[in-house]
């Protein structure tokens, strides 16, 4: 039985299905980041989707806001315990990109993200796919600024922000697992919020 | 018994000592050792009459090795349903959750031998003195500095600790007392340069605070022609 912290009544009294446990809505939008954050030029930004995919294919800048633009209007939980309400993403589906890499191999299990600066991520195939996954290039309307992941950022909104990688620039799809920068720093390595997978058991 | 650092645990307070006018060190007496290296965080959990419970991240003052008292600094955040109970309500033998620790990022330990340079602004210098501490016990012989961006003298956190340690140098950045020795003004291009100068080898860089300052401060360092692969930050908003 867990001891009453006498006087203390938070701010939220009733439950709010919208929030998975242990989050707290905010509705500023925190930065949080490794390092420095990069200067991408759109001359020299570049996504490339390789690995098992039958056909591997690099997209400039203008190449990739040819393709169809989809919209996601989802809520976003960051481990660091916030969350932010309904914001409207829009960018490509990365089912649309698989596509059009020819779609992935039978060995296909995960794909990692790479970005400029360094940063990796890891995920099973199933999260980004079925329209739950994307590379996005705004977010209510404005185009994501540096600090918040732009030119173009991973979108996985299901899990904890850190799996939507800022500053993409390459998704290779693996056969075997390899966890990234926060999932080898102590992270948890799927990251469900509303499993509160926040961090690992080794530390 | 093998207790994870995920697993909640029942701590008690065991002294709260305020650094600054908005800043408290808590210390917490836990049930079991504790072990973290410098940088690494806790999470505290605070439960209220109705069952609500609400949780926040926050850094170690000070690297532990098999003490069972645990010291979190942490700065009241306006409005903030954690800080402000920490801050006003929290007293010495009342109860409260921890579990930790976690990080494996913004960390140092003493096995590291390269040069270390830590920039920090505000209550971002926590992490720091948890990182100086470390060394300073571990007599450590890399080089160290501190660079630490502060309002005024009465913000300044570990003072008592940060003002005869030579390895800290204090920039106040609203107004300095008269006879103030230290640096004066927001960190620039120039304090850091000269900073950067005096270490023998290329240092690895921590830097941590407000977002817009660690903006500024990477800006700076990368106009510098520093590798950004030799800066770590870490950010709280």
């Amino acid at each position: 039985m867990t001891q009453i912290n006498e006087g203390f009544t938070g701010k939220s009294a009733a439950s709010d299905d919208r929030l998975p446990p242990g989050q707290t809505q905010v509705t500023q939008w925190p930065v949080l980041s490794y390092g420095p954050t990069p200067d991408i030029d759109k001359a020299d930004w570049s996504l490339t989707i390789d690995g098992e995919v039958n056909s591997p294919i690099t997209l400039d800048w203008e190449a990739f806001n040819k393709l169809p633009q989809s919209t996601l209007t989802t809520d976003i939980h960051c481990v660091t315990r916030w969350s932010r309400f309904g914001m409207e993403w829009e960018g490509v589906l990365i089912d649309d990109l698989i596509a059009l890499a020819g779609g992935l191999t039978t060995n296909a299990k995960f794909a990692i993200a790479h970005s400029y600066g360094g940063y990796t991520t890891n995920l099973p195939i199933w999260d980004v796919q079925g329209g739950r996954g994307m590379i996005a290039t705004k977010a209510d309307g404005e185009p994501l600024t540096p600090e918040h992941g732009g030119l173009a950022r991973s979108f996985v909104p299901h899990l904890y922000l850190w799996k939507s990688a800022k500053w993409i620039t390459r998704l290779t799809f693996t056969a075997s697992d390899d966890p990234g920068f926060w999932e080898v720093n102590g992270y948890n390595n799927y990251g469900d919020p509303w499993k509160e997978e926040r961090y690992s058991d080794e530390y | 018994m093998n207790i994870s650092n995920n697993d909640w645990v029942d701590a008690t307070v065991d002294s709260i000592v305020t650094e600054t006018p908005t800043v408290k060190t808590f210390t917490f007496k836990l049930p079991r050792s504790m072990h973290n290296i410098a940088g690494q965080h806790y999470e505290l959990r605070l439960t209220a009459a109705n069952g609500y419970q609400a949780a926040r991240p926050y850094s170690a003052s000070t690297a532990t090795t098999g003490s069972d008292l645990l010291e979190l600094t942490i700065q009241h955040v306006p409005g903030g349903e954690v800080t402000s109970y920490l801050h006003s309500q929290l007293k010495v033998g009342d109860p409260i959750q921890v579990r930790g620790p976690f990080g494996k990022f913004f960390v140092w330990e003493p096995v590291m031998n390269e040069s270390i340079f830590l920039i920090a602004g505000g209550a971002g210098v926590v992490p720091m003195h948890s990182i100086i501490t470390s060394h300073r016990d571990s007599g450590s012989t890399a080089e160290i500095k501190l660079l630490y961006s502060a309002r005024t003298f009465d913000d300044i956190i570990y003072k008592d600790d940060f003002l005869t340690t030579s390895a800290v140098e204090i920039t106040l950045t609203k107004d300095q007392p008269t006879d103030w020795h230290g640096r004066s003004g927001r960190i620039n291009q120039a304090a850091i340069k000269e900073i950067l100068d005096g270490f023998s080898q290329t240092p690895s860089i921590y830097i941590c605070g407000m977002s817009p300052f660690v903006n500024a401060v990477t800006d700076g360092l990368l106009a510098l022609g520093i590798d950004p692969a030799t800066i770590k930050t870490e950010r709280f908003n």
